[in-house]
């Protein structure tokens, strides 16, 4: 049942049609948002590229390349593993999520892919990322820092 | 958008993608040998591609990082065995392009800086696929200007003391991408 207002920010984004395993995602890792106007988006529903730019960001005094949200946020959650992250996303900030995956040579085997976790920050006003939050589901740890 | 996919493969055409393991050699008077201790392999070059295939709705690779590890399963983010535990691969990018599969090469210089990698010490990619992008980005397909690729030289640095044996690992691409 689609409980979204209509005119909301969440009805205007695309919905995406593929679950998440079509997408090549386990059902345990996604991403829901709150926005400003109280409307809901989850990864089950949408792509994240859809509602999202890329921008070059300064993090730890180095450049790194992350997918802002366009929409005002109120609030992001990652999960992954059973492991859940919730960023309120105060004025004048924007927030960047993604999927953290690797790509291994492994001698007798071969190249082995995988998903290893979940990514969640937050960017001031002046291009700066002012937290960050990474869920690794090899170990269940979640690290990150905060300005 | 679908996941990167990113292969590792060799840096000359028709770019095949490599077989593990990556074997480091000593080239002595035209000769390989086995790296001795306190010495530093031969060079091997390799890329990373994203999106070799040109499939569409592929994901641009996001903050790329290589590392080795100690090898698969229980042990895929381990870091204790000797190369991966004392850094002695070293790596850092050479060069950078994008369409060269379905164009004439296109490769471009670039000179980073040498690391030595394992665990969570890795290396950064400093520049990106695309011309002018200091970013650790492969990207993946944008209006026919993706299929990017990092061109990277590794090698062994050697301890003086290390055990005359066979040793294997992991080489580790992490990166980051959206739906």
């Amino acid at each position: 049942m689609n409980t979204q207002l209509k005119g909301t920010i969440a009805e205007t984004i695309k919905k995406e049609h593929l679950g998440l395993r079509e997408r090549g995602l386990p059902e345990h890792s996604y991403f829901e948002v709150e926005f400003a106007d109280n409307s809901k988006a989850h990864e089950r529903e949408h792509n994240w590229s859809d509602i999202s730019e890329e921008v070059l960001v300064k993090s730890m005094g180095r450049v790194k390349a992350v997918r802002l949200c366009k929409h005002p946020l109120k609030k992001i959650s990652i999960s992954h593993a059973g492991q859940t992250v919730t960023l309120e996303v105060p004025p004048k900030h924007r927030a960047y999520q993604a999927i953290i995956a690797e790509s291994v040579l492994i001698p007798n085997q071969g190249t082995v892919n995988h998903i290893i976790g979940r990514i969640v920050g937050l960017v001031n006003e002046n291009g700066e990322v002012v937290e960050e939050r990474s869920i690794n589901g090899l170990t269940g740890e979640v690290f990150g820092f905060k300005n | 958008m679908l996941a990167p996919d990113i292969t590792f493969r060799n840096v000359s055409s028709p770019w095949d993608p490599i077989t593990p393991p990556l074997t480091y050699v000593q080239t002595v008077a035209g000769v390989q040998l086995p790296v001795l201790q306190g010495t530093q392999s031969d060079i091997q070059a390799i890329r990373i591609y994203n999106n070799f295939a040109c499939n569409p709705n592929v994901s641009n690779a996001l903050n790329v990082h290589i590392t080795t590890w100690d090898g698969a399963g229980a042990a895929s983010h381990t870091a204790s065995t000797l190369v991966p535990s004392q850094h002695w691969l070293h790596v850092y990018e050479y060069g950078y392009g994008e369409n060269s599969v379905n164009t004439v090469d296109v490769f471009t210089a670039f000179n980073g800086t040498d690391t030595a990698v394992g665990g969570t010490q890795q290396y950064l990619i400093e520049h990106a696929s695309d011309v002018g992008d200091l970013t650790p980005t492969i990207r993946a397909y944008s209006n026919n200007s993706g299929y990017g690729y990092v061109h990277v030289i590794t090698y062994l640095n050697v301890p003086s003391n290390a055990p005359a044996t066979t040793l294997l690992w992991a080489t580790s691409v992490s990166y980051e991408y959206t739906t």
